[in-house]
């Protein structure tokens, strides 16, 4: 009887760990499914987000691109793909770091794949691919990769102008030489202000060059105000906007900074820029994206900044590389044939950082 | 056996000048344009000079400084490179103090290839 006991106690206790076990299981196996959902999700956003500039250095059609992404997407852990495609890349240092060896692929690429059969750059282009993915996991914020960036604006109320110069600008509307491109074909309105894109990196000789800065500035060349980002800007003046990372007081979006070091320090003065006149609806579209734009990061920096404005307004479409750098934009620039050099970044107003959807604060530093 | 010597030392070579490269680059001698500089003062009773400025680069930041004398003059290299946690502004401020001070006809600040004078007596 006792044994008969033992034996029905053992068998119950034997099914619920069963039980048990299995429900883990299900739970882990859960939780392993939605992490590789959620990895398979970011993949093919951070692809969507770079693949423009992947074929455009690579030169690779988009089904070729999108062939290779598969393979590299297919793969469990993309860091094992990596490793694994370093040993057939000749050209690079399997004992770096992965993200030392994309940052002289991109700054390399044509110099590298120069007299290479095709299956040689196959594997560069599968392991430039893999690691720049796996760079914009490592190193872009966590927000950067989110669906919730608002469409409009919220620009309507508490507008702003903010505190003036006493500057010592030019009003010259298009100088010397300049040309302006043509806006995208959103409307073609009347024309309400200028925006110019700038780069300017130092020309570093080196096989990685990260210096430099990229930014916009926007001018009224209307009789009434426009707004830019959260300001409201009077007829005939000039604000800049540009993000910036290594500024104690904010890390983000500035208004008026880059005009404050070119006025005072005379700084990037090899600066290559485009211009293009856009009308109220473009003006609107580029105020939205200032102003959602308040985030610096290594891998949307200033230069995804600065072309990302300027693709959303300008026919001419610029890069910035796979992984943004002010020197690729630059080059991107000086490669459509129409940029200048040199030319004024007047300094209309005191410097400002923004501060969410409020007011931008005036910055105490500058 | 020789041909395959040979390879190994190549690549070996080729490694090593990539990786000395790149570590150069990540955390390097900026270059005097990136530069800004927003104070200099040069205090021969106390044999001190402080610097002050900025990085003009949106992504790199100040990780250190080196100096050395030539004859009568000083040179100040900066130590910049990408933004991490732990280096994450792009401003400097460096104080130097050294019994040479006194004997000092000019400052640069110096990079690889350019020296730009910052102060002459």
């Amino acid at each position: 009887m006792k044994i008969r006991y033992l034996i029905r106690k053992c068998l119950s206790s034997a099914v619920v760990l069963s039980l048990l076990i299995m429900c883990l299981g299900t739970t882990v196996s859960a939780q392993d499914e939605n992490c590789k959902k959620n990895d398979s999700e970011l993949n093919h956003r951070i692809y969507d987000r770079i693949i423009d500039d992947y074929i455009l250095q690579t030169g690779l059609s988009k089904e070729q691109a999108d062939v290779i992404f598969e393979e590299i997407a297919s793969s469990v852990n993309i860091s094992k793909v990596i490793t694994s495609i370093a040993k057939d890349v000749l050209v690079i240092d399997e004992d770096a770091e992965y993200s030392e060896n994309v940052l002289y692929i991109q700054s390399n690429y044509e110099s590298i794949v120069d007299k290479m059969s095709d299956s040689e750059k196959y594997y560069v282009d599968k392991y430039f691919l893999a690691s720049a993915i796996q760079y914009y996991k490592d190193f872009a914020d966590s927000s950067e990769f989110n669906d919730a960036v608002s469409t409009t604006a919220d620009v309507g109320f508490n507008l702003v102008e903010p505190i003036e110069m006493n500057s010592y600008d030019d009003d010259i509307e298009v100088q010397e030489n300049e040309i302006a491109l043509q806006p995208k074909n959103l409307t073609r309105g009347t024309t309400v202000a200028q925006v110019r894109i700038f780069a300017d990196s130092t020309g570093e000789s080196s096989i990685i060059n990260t210096s430099g800065h990229a930014w916009l500035t926007i001018k009224n060349v209307s009789n009434s105000n426009i707004t830019v980002g959260k300001f409201s800007i009077a007829p005939n003046k000039t604000i800049a906007v540009g993000t910036w990372g290594n500024k104690e007081e904010h890390n983000g979006l500035w208004y008026s900074l880059e005009p404050y070091f070119v006025h005072n320090y005379s700084t990037w003065s090899n600066r290559s820029s485009l211009l293009v006149n856009i009308d109220s609806t473009a003006l609107a579209t580029l105020t939205t994206y200032i102003v959602n734009h308040d985030s610096w990061s290594l891998t949307n920096n200033c230069s995804s900044f600065a072309v990302g404005g300027w693709n959303q307004i300008c026919s001419t479409t610029l890069s910035a590389g796979v992984i943004n750098t002010p020197t690729n934009l630059k080059n991107s620039i000086i490669n459509t044939g129409l940029s200048s050099t040199g030319i004024s970044v007047p300094y209309n107003y005191v410097v400002y950082y923004a501060d969410g959807s409020n007011t931008p604060i005036r910055s105490s530093e500058f | 056996m020789k041909k395959r010597i040979v390879l190994v030392i190549v690549l070996v070579i080729i490694v090593v000048f990539i990786t000395f490269v790149v570590c150069l680059k990540v955390n390097g001698i900026t270059d005097v344009n990136e530069l800004v500089l927003d104070d200099i003062s040069v205090t021969e009773s106390e044999n001190k000079i402080t610097l002050k400025g900025e990085i003009v680069s949106s992504g790199k930041s100040y990780y250190g400084y080196a100096y050395y004398y030539k004859n009568d003059a000083l040179f100040i290299e900066i130590k910049a490179g990408l933004i991490t946690g732990k280096h994450k502004d792009g401003a400097f401020e460096i104080a130097i103090e050294n019994s040479k001070v006194s004997e000092l006809n000019a400052i640069y600040l110096k990079d690889r290839n350019n020296a730009m004078m910052i102060y002459s007596k």
